[in-house]
């Protein structure tokens, strides 16, 4: 073939690519050229006065003189830095709070329900995370043990059957307990419902392929949607996430994820440091929040000293991690908003996190557990074209953000103000309902506010008496009170921690029990 | 000693073990103590040389010979006794100690839950304890798989179950099996609601049990003949059912009341297994030649009485007439609290039914050993069994004497000088952890302050 030829073949392509994708979404092919930035491709060296060529969604090259295509829509980027947009692999953006009526509320949903079937976005919730940079998220459903599986999708602008990388992106697991009387209502029973389930689902693949094979004289295994949807796990195509904050969470899941040989990865983890060398031995992988804990409004005399060391030194966990080789990524947790994440990645950071370890564990690393390195997390040609530009590197305070690809399309940056830093004013009367598993729990606040301090008295439900001690900031509060933990009497404490956006508040409560979402409203 | 206690109490928190050196063939000779052997009597001005991990020579002072870089420890005027042992203990458990959810509940394990991080260990080597066997909870009529544990403070979780100790698993009879006391839920009482209902639930379980066993028994025979059959599903809750049937379980039971002590061995002996110690076991009095009979050791509170209906006819003599009707019988903690002083309850033997001293020892030593298939290597002092020792100030029956020194396979886990000293450190460091959090915590509000003023 004569090269004439080879180019008629190849404008046809061309041609037909085109033709075919302007069909699919009547786009043009969104051509853009960012010049003479530092790019830092993660999976290699920063490339100073680097070029990236975005071209249908997809970056088309990557390096320096790199000629500027004729049809792109040149960005310039000098002085500025080039990054892969970030992955936040564990988050709730978007998952709706269970309503009232619904059967699931504060119930297993179980493995085979799909995260991807209920997100819902309010409008601006998006912007936020763009605003920080984020290019792709994680979001996990969070009730129950076994709560279903994520969706992993681009914040991309469109309908979300469009954005999505992978559906499910994690079959999620929780060791969290239900009340007293209802299975599991213990972190033993939690374990073993984990143990059993994946024993399970492993017998039922191996029954079904049995049976398969040939099913003369042989009962015909169960259909369990459930258990079915573990088989993704079993089979290695999908990770199993075990929200697992404390040693013993961490250890049944290496036991667990091992025994299976599948693909396990510990999130919240917030004591999975301290495990560092057995998790690099066992194979695991961990989402660290950087939703680090937070002083207690106990007086510091009444405060163990190993809980002091856990607090103050679970900023250096990723340090640690980083230097014990064990894969991870930053991630926000189902709490925190878009600019407190942004402020973890930096106190990770500030706490001895080495810079390129940190974006990777923002980029790359969280890629590659979930199986999409060939996709997303670095800048590569070929990759989807998830493109962030900042004036500075852009962990630090002072950064801004000058633009966001995310699929190819330059997205718009809305200044949006962070919630979390508004002001909002506790003092006043509250009713709160609290979610427990048996039943909603009324419960009314009577809320004095000095300052940040927060104090008062509660009654309702579970018995009544002083709140002290309690903490604003910002659109946070934070107070805890003691309760009855469940009808039958034993006292708890319970812990409330929440955001308050002028007559409502909500959040998380833990007591003696779990952790149950609550919401609430300042009487009419 | 109130006030000392408590001072203990509030300030043990931030103390941990130094990490003790582990050498192979270390030695250790404690000497001129007086050392109650408790199967071999007792050795005025005696010396107990330590090997490794090991017991390796026992015997009067000048009988015994240590290499020259032998760590000498010098015990005279103190007495040097074993490590004692707590038969029933829930320390260290991370969440609840029952699964209350379901009457059987013999799935769930407690090795599963224990953490390393719990200072209720370090308090217990503080009173000379040093293994226990931690339970599940008696909300059930067949609770959870245990944990027998060696107190290592200091040193990781993985390290603390004993290695060669027989699984075990709790059941329990009465009152909270049958949820008299209190209710689950608030909902209605989930079955069983009475005696006859827990009795129903054990003998109901085993027979699942058998089924299991012969199901998976069925199926091994097909694969033999070379048939390839669906294999049946895997039931760890019918798995631990087929091992206590196997007798490859130590079953503990929680119980009160002698007609339900003689149901259990009744039921015991239908089914084709053994009780090996009854727990609690408050009128044990009654049918302590039964007890004997089948076997079951009986494992008891001193005089604890009248905490609730069942615990009506409990008589601080139960001891003593267990003991001295043939039932292997011990004290246990069921506390956190009590664990650490256990010594104290095997005194009141002597007090409440006239035990000899060695008897009284035997109590909280060789006999809870024994009861946890453990007494080859633990529970006296005899060459050949783990170096579990601990130093007292005085007799350890002497509600005046405390514990010096501790050891646990020859390394110091608890020493009380050292424990005045690290006081300080621990005090020092967390001093130090709050006023790096402050100043973190002042840094990041001029940042925020400064930022606020650039960007309006």
């Amino acid at each position: 073939m004569r090269l004439s030829q080879w180019l008629r073949v190849a404008a046809a392509a061309t041609f037909f690519v085109f033709a075919f994708h302007a069909e699919l979404s009547a786009d043009p092919p969104h051509v853009y050229a960012l010049v003479g930035g530092t790019v830092h491709p993660v999976s290699s060296p920063p490339i100073l006065n680097g070029t990236v060529v975005v071209r249908n969604g997809l970056i088309e090259a990557v390096g320096t003189g790199i000629r500027v295509p004729a049809d792109a829509v040149l960005v310039d980027t000098t002085g500025a830095h080039v990054y892969p947009a970030l992955f936040n692999a564990q988050s709730a953006v978007g998952i709706p709070a269970a309503p009232k009526e619904d059967p699931t509320a504060g119930k297993d949903p179980g493995a085979a329900s799909l995260a991807a079937a209920r997100l819902t976005f309010a409008p601006d919730t998006l912007d936020s995370w763009r605003g920080a940079g984020v290019g792709t998220l994680l979001s996990a459903q969070k009730a129950g043990n076994f709560q279903g599986g994520s969706v992993i999708f681009n914040l991309g602008e469109g309908p979300l059957d469009q954005l999505v990388l992978r559906s499910p992106g994690s079959v999620q697991f929780s060791f969290s307990t239900r009340s007293w009387g209802i299975y599991p209502d213990s972190l033993m029973g939690a374990i073993h419902l984990a143990r059993q389930s994946m024993l399970d689902a492993a017998w039922l693949l191996d029954a079904r392929a049995s049976y398969d094979r040939d099913p003369r004289g042989k009962r015909r295994p169960e259909t369990n949607p459930d258990l079915e949807a573990l088989a993704g796990v079993l089979r290695r195509e999908v990770p199993l996430v075990f929200l697992a904050d404390d040693e013993v969470r961490v250890r049944a899941a290496a036991e667990i994820g091992q025994q299976h040989k599948v693909r396990w990865i510990v999130s919240g983890a917030a004591e999975a440091w301290e495990l560092a060398d057995f998790l690099s031995e066992s194979g695991g992988a961990v989402l660290v929040s950087v939703d680090f804990p937070r002083p207690p409004t106990i007086a510091p005399e009444d405060q163990p000293l190993r809980a002091v060391r856990k607090r103050v030194l679970a900023p250096t966990g990723p340090a640690e991690l980083a230097k014990r080789k064990v894969p991870f990524a930053l991630v926000s947790g189902p709490n925190l908003g878009a600019k407190e994440y942004m402020a973890g990645i930096r106190r990770s950071i500030e706490e001895g996190l080495a810079e390129d370890a940190a974006l990777r564990a923002v980029t790359l690393a969280p890629a590659q557990m979930f199986g999409l390195e060939r996709q997303i997390g670095s800048v590569e040609a070929g990759k989807i074209a998830n493109l962030m530009v900042t004036d500075k590197k852009f962990w630090e305070r002072e950064a801004k953000l000058r633009n966001l690809f995310v699929d190819g399309r330059q997205m718009r940056i809305v200044e949006t103000p962070d919630p979390a830093e508004t002001p909002q004013l506790a003092e006043g009367s509250w009713d709160l309902s609290v979610r427990l598993p048996e039943g909603e729990v009324a419960m009314r606040l009577d809320l004095t506010q000095q300052g940040d301090q927060v104090s008062g008295s509660f009654s309702g439900d579970r018995g009544s008496g002083s709140i002290g001690e309690g903490t604003v900031d910002g659109n946070r509060i934070r107070f805890s009170l003691a309760a009855q933990a469940s009808p039958s009497g034993e006292m708890s404490e319970w812990r409330f921690e929440g955001t308050i956006t002028g007559n409502t508040m909500e959040g998380s409560v833990t007591s003696s029990l779990g952790t149950f979402d609550f919401s609430g409203r300042r009487p009419e | 000693m109130r006030g000392a206690s408590n001072a203990v109490a509030v300030f043990l928190f931030v103390a941990s073990a130094a990490s003790p050196a582990i050498g192979a063939e270390r030695e250790v000779l404690i000497r001129n103590a007086t050392v109650l052997t408790v199967t071999n009597g007792v050795i005025e001005n005696g010396s107990v040389l330590v090997r490794g991990t090991k017991i390796a020579a026992v015997g009067p002072a000048d009988s015994v010979r240590a290499s020259a870089d032998a760590t000498i420890v010098d015990a005279a005027g103190r007495y040097l006794m074993p490590g004692i042992i707590d038969a029933h203990s829930h320390a260290g458990v991370v969440g609840s100690v029952n699964e209350g959810s379901l009457a059987n509940t013999g799935m769930v394990r407690i090795m599963d839950v224990l953490t390393d991080e719990d200072v209720t260990a370090y308090r217990q080597l503080a009173g000379g304890t040093t293994a226990a066997n931690i339970l599940h909870g008696s909300a059930n009529a067949i609770g959870g798989q245990n944990a027998i544990v060696k107190w290592k403070w200091g040193r990781p979780i993985e390290e603390w179950p004993i290695p060669d100790a027989p699984p075990g698993i709790k059941f329990a009879l009465g009152e909270n099996p049958k949820s008299s006391n209190f209710n689950p839920g608030g909902g209605e009482r989930p079955y069983p609601n009475t005696r006859m209902g827990v009795e129903e639930v054990i003998r109901e379980s085993f027979i699942r049990g058998r089924e299991y066993m012969e199901k998976w028994e069925r199926h091994r025979a097909a694969v033999k003949r070379g048939e390839r059959p669906i294999p049946p599903k895997r039931d760890l809750l019918l798995e631990e059912m087929a091992a206590i049937l196997r007798g490859e379980v130590h079953i503990h039971a929680h119980c009160y009341r002698s007609d339900e002590i003689l149901m259990l061995m009744r039921v015991a002996d239908e089914m084709g297994f053994k009780i090996r110690t009854f727990q609690h076991v408050l009128e044990g009095y009654k049918v302590a030649p039964e007890m004997a009979a089948h076997g079951a050791g009986g494992s008891t509170f001193i005089d604890w009485w009248g905490f609730k209906m069942e615990a009506y006819d409990a008589i601080p003599y139960n001891v003593a007439l267990m003991a001295r009707n043939g039932v292997l019988t011990s004290v246990n903690s069921d506390s956190d609290e009590l664990g650490r002083r256990l010594n104290q309850d095997a005194a009141k033997a002597m007090k409440y039914g006239g035990l000899t001293e060695d008897e009284a020892l035997r109590l909280a030593t060789i006999n809870p050993a024994i009861q946890l298939g453990l007494d080859h290597r633990m529970g006296s002092i005899e060459p050949g069994k783990d170096a579990d020792l601990v130093i007292w100030t005085g007799h350890p029956l002497s509600t005046y004497s405390r514990v010096e020194t501790t050891f646990i396979e020859g390394d110091v886990y608890f020493d009380r000088q050292r424990d005045q000293a690290r006081r300080i450190e621990l005090a020092a460091e967390k001093q130090k952890l709050l006023d790096r959090e402050k100043e973190r915590a002042d840094r990041e509000k001029a940042a925020a302050k400064k930022n606020e003023k650039v960007t309006p």
